[in-house]
């Protein structure tokens, strides 16, 4: 299951922007709401090597950030530390951003179903001044693409406070397969 | 919430005395048959374990679990609570009880879809519905069982959806880190912007769950339109909840 390192990251080691293998897991834990639940682990904070490239979701063709149906979406890539990705209006007027992910080597698993299991586990943490929790996206995306570029498009980040032009913000991605293939990124970025 | 609390005591208490229902939208008294039915539905105290958490799913009856907004706070799975709120003495009778809850119209102590929430909730209930947005976007909720659960499951999930949109509602026992699935329920009823209460009271499969299982409820959307499971505070008809019974 997903190895949560976002907080621990953020916390800890705001420079070091590359990820690698974390082995403990917090999935078959009782659930204690009273606890810190981002308290840091050593190993969580291990990171060696980026192994999940994050980037932003763009119309193909039209260059405009996605939203409505992604059969024409592509994966572009963002300048690291200080990259800019845009703003665009959600649901009931929320601010939101749409990133992209891309990897490889993963089992993308059932792709004919969103809810299936068998898809790999995506958290993603978007945080404003490396410190404020902004959204946190979990869930099962499609990873699309030979194994080795795959892509996951449209990952929308629902904000449910006000972003400014020319704030700053730390994105942190992890990804696991059910195999136990996990991938990890971060990426700072300026908001537009 | 204490003073709700002495209200549902004392709103218990006259149903059971004169045989009416608090809140009965309708000016007809419960017949006595049906308000000792309903009785029977509160969880009773006395089966609560020892070891089992204050928010733990515990006692004969049915109980109401309301999903947390993101005003809260998720653990670091990024799972919310369901909340459950028992009082101090054990008690937690008019958020689990029709009589209390809803209108319970028909008085028969189980709810029905046309009956109507009364504004209650938990004391812990934070504001913040969560948007799901893209295919496979979800979320999720817990909350420790300490008992065993039968398969009977209703789920009243209001939500704001854009028009097209299907979400999945799973309910699941996990023991061991495997998933359980007692019931699941597509929603892809039209009701653009309309914070409609998706509603369904499903008898689905009967699980074997113990002390320290957690009950979890996933909402998944299918096809990547737009959709929220709506929590609202200060209480209303627009928070999200699912109800279980313990045998």
């Amino acid at each position: 299951m997903m190895r949560t390192i976002a907080a621990a990251l953020l916390g800890l080691a705001l420079a070091a922007t590359a990820c690698g293998d974390a082995t403990n897991t917090s999935a078959d834990a009782a659930i204690i709401y009273d606890a810190d639940p981002f308290a840091p682990d050593a190993e969580q904070l291990s990171c060696a090597q980026a192994t999940l490239e994050i980037g932003r979701c763009q119309l193909a063709g039209e260059g405009g950030p996605c939203t409505g149906s992604l059969e024409e979406a592509e994966f572009v890539a963002v300048e690291p530390e200080g990259g800019r990705i845009g703003v665009i209006v959600g649901p009931q007027g929320a601010d939101m951003m749409v990133l992209s992910l891309r990897t490889s080597g993963i089992d993308p698993g059932d792709l004919d179903n969103p809810a299936s299991t068998d898809r790999p586990d995506v958290s993603v943490q978007l945080y404003r001044n490396e410190e404020e929790t902004m959204a946190h996206y979990v869930g099962r995306p499609s990873f699309l693409g030979e194994a080795q570029s795959q892509e996951a498009l449209g990952i929308y980040l629902v904000i449910e406070r006000a972003v400014r032009s020319g704030d700053v913000f730390r994105v942190v991605a992890e990804v696991e397969d059910q195999d136990g293939e996990y991938r990890c990124g971060s990426l700072r970025f300026i908001a537009e | 919430m204490k003073l709700e609390a002495v209200r549902g005591v004392l709103f218990a208490a006259v149903c059971v005395v004169a045989g009416g229902c608090s809140g009965n939208s309708s000016s007809e008294p419960c017949i006595e048959h049906n308000a000792s039915a309903a009785d029977a539905q509160v969880p009773s105290a006395d089966a609560a374990p020892s070891t089992c958490p204050q928010d733990g799913i515990r006692g004969s009856g049915q109980h109401r679990l309301f999903t947390q907004g993101t005003g809260g706070t998720s653990d670091s799975r990024g799972v919310w609570p369901l909340l459950h709120e028992w009082h101090e003495d054990g008690g937690d009778a008019e958020l689990c009880d029709e009589k209390i809850f809803t209108s319970d119209a028909n008085c028969d102590g189980v709810w029905q879809p046309e009956e109507t929430p009364l504004k209650k909730g938990p004391d812990a209930l934070e504001h913040g519905e969560h948007f799901l947005v893209g295919a496979g976007a979800y979320v999720e909720f817990g909350a420790i069982l300490c008992e065993d659960i039968t398969g009977d499951v209703t789920f009243y999930i209001p939500n704001y959806d854009e028009e097209g949109s299907r979400a999945l509602h799973q309910l699941f026992v996990v023991h061991d880190g495997e998933e359980f699935l007692i019931a699941e329920v597509t929603d892809e009823e039209a009701g653009q912007s309309g914070y409609n209460p998706f509603v369904r009271i499903v008898a689905g499969n009967d699980p074997v769950a113990v002390m320290g299982d957690e009950l979890r409820l996933r909402s998944t959307n299918l096809n990547g339109v737009a959709f929220s499971v709506m929590v609202w505070q200060p209480p209303s008809e627009y928070e999200s909840w699912v109800s279980v019974t313990v045998p």
